[in-house]
């Protein structure tokens, strides 16, 4: 056995887009041990149900995160609906899921590029936060904001888009789509990214459900599980099915991504082609009286929203349990053994969202 | 539209949770989350499984959606749990995040970091207060 030594990783690393720290045994180059450590940037959003009325809390919904943003408040919203029973209009329902796909396009795009920056592709980098920028320009249009959408409300959405300007979105999504083949093209024919991400941090099928993975992460090693097939908000009006790799490796969750972006394409104009007229929200009366686990699909995976109230104004308890926090078990198992040069590629290979977490 | 799922909640005594959880183990449901919440006069600790029509064991189960919910109370003073990782290896970090942020000591985890994974500015357990709404 080697000498130990242990080494801090974060909270702030160059790699890191947000904060959080890792502490990374060693033997020689070799990690044999990682011990997470959260909290750096802890914000206890979970306990403002005691100080913010139910229909106020979709405002911290919102603000969890700065990248899934508009799914967080709509997997709360969708559990306070439930809790109170209430019935969405179908329009409502439908806008949700282009916003949640275009959300899922950014999200993905920024992986994408934050991927390539860690392996040290600027060129890749650049490209991907330009085409990324296009899908963020359409959702300021839409909604009028560009990353916190505030546009989810209990009991529906607060904007209406006209079906011209959706046809006109769909048309530039789908230019943005050959834009993307381009993008793909270089992550996944490209010798030096192959380089960096084939064979590394492998988890096989039976691993990554033991672990309790979720999202890209699990379908990356051959399962093929997605909240979406659920069939909330609208996605059990358009034709949807998983995204799978078998290899589950950096490469495969890297494929696995790229593919849901063309996915996200479809989705969208799926959504928009049957996209029904009516109204876009109903009133709510009545304070929320019992518990419900509101799930939806995240970019990063399956997010669990738990509502419970006792008929009054405030929640009793609301949690959010993460997709990000349900992936770290698996981090720390693909850690160990790997090379400390692989740790940056890793970490980010779970696609982390910090802010999720320390929600 | 909008097809809600089948919930269930069980309640069940503290010393029954580990057999409980052996059952949903052995009949292939999946650990999706566990958390504690605060209560008046005690706290309670829900483990929330489903079983989704696409587990490993049983791919064409669609019939079975939905989440089951199994509830243990404790109370408020020097609450105690066993372990679930060793059958779900993964709620490891679920019960440690219990015992820092409730307090709640939990025996026999797969990895305990020993109140080492939650590091805020305010110390952990946070301490519960009557809820002041702020009216």
């Amino acid at each position: 056995m080697g000498t130990r030594t242990v080494i801090p990783f974060g909270p702030q690393h160059p790699v890191l887009p947000e904060p959080i720290h890792l502490d990374l045994v060693l033997e020689d180059e070799k990690v044999v041990e990682a011990i997470p450590k959260i909290g750096y940037v802890h914000r206890g959003f979970e306990k403002l149900v005691e100080k913010m009325d139910f229909n106020e809390l979709v405002y911290v919904a919102d603000r969890i995160c700065g990248i899934c943003a508009f799914i967080h408040s709509m997997a709360y919203c969708q559990g306070v609906e439930a809790v109170m029973s209430v019935e969405v209009p179908p329009r409502a329902e439908f806008l949700r899921t282009i916003w949640s796909e275009l959300a899922r396009l950014s999200s993905h795009l920024l992986w994408l590029g934050l991927m390539a920056d860690a392996f040290g592709f600027e060129s890749l980098f650049m490209q991907s936060f330009r085409i990324r920028e296009k899908i963020v320009d359409m959702l300021e249009e839409m909604t009028g904001g560009r990353i916190i959408l505030g546009v989810c409300r209990v009991g529906g959405v607060r904007r209406d888009v006209p079906n011209d300007a959706l046809a006109d979105i769909v048309r530039r999504v789908k230019d943005l789509g050959v834009e993307m083949h381009r993008l793909a093209d270089v992550f996944l024919q490209d010798d030096s990214v192959k380089h960096r991400l084939v064979g590394v941090g492998v988890l096989i099928r039976d691993q990554a459900a033991e672990l309790g993975c979720v999202g890209p992460m699990l379908r990356a090693s051959g399962v093929s599980r997605d909240t979406r097939t659920l069939g909330y908000a609208a996605y059990g009006s358009v034709d949807f099915a998983p995204i799978v790799e078998k290899d589950g490796d950096s490469y495969a969750r890297c494929a696995v991504r790229i593919r849901e972006l063309f996915q996200s394409v479809d989705l969208v104009a799926q959504a928009a082609s049957k996209i029904p007229g009516g109204e876009v929200g109903v009133k709510v009366s009545g304070y929320p009286e019992g518990e419900y686990h509101s799930r939806c699909e995240q970019p990063r995976g399956e997010v669990i929203h738990y509502v419970k109230g006792d008929g009054t104004r405030y929640l009793q308890r609301y949690r959010v349990r993460t997709p990000t926090f349900a992936n770290i078990p698996a981090l720390l198992r693909m850690l160990q053994g790997c090379e400390l040069a692989d740790v940056p590629v890793l970490v980010l290979t779970i696609d982390p969202c910090i802010s999720c977490t320390e929600r | 539209m909008n097809p809600r799922e089948h919930q269930t909640i069980e309640e069940i005594p503290a010393a029954a949770l580990l057999e409980r959880v052996q059952k949903m183990r052995s009949e292939g449901w999946r650990l999706v989350h566990a958390a504690c919440t605060r209560l008046v006069a005690d706290q309670e600790v829900n483990y929330c499984f489903d079983r989704d029509g696409q587990s490993l064991d049983s791919p064409d189960s669609a019939t079975l959606r939905g989440m089951h919910t199994l509830r243990v109370r404790l109370p408020m003073i020097d609450p105690e749990l066993p372990s679930i990782s060793s059958f779900y290896w993964p709620a490891f970090l679920y019960e440690n995040e219990m015992h820092d942020l409730f307090g709640i000591t939990v025996k026999g985890m797969a990895v305990d970091f020993h109140g080492h994974l939650y590091t805020t500015m305010v110390p952990t357990p946070y301490v519960t207060k009557e809820p002041d709404h702020g009216d």
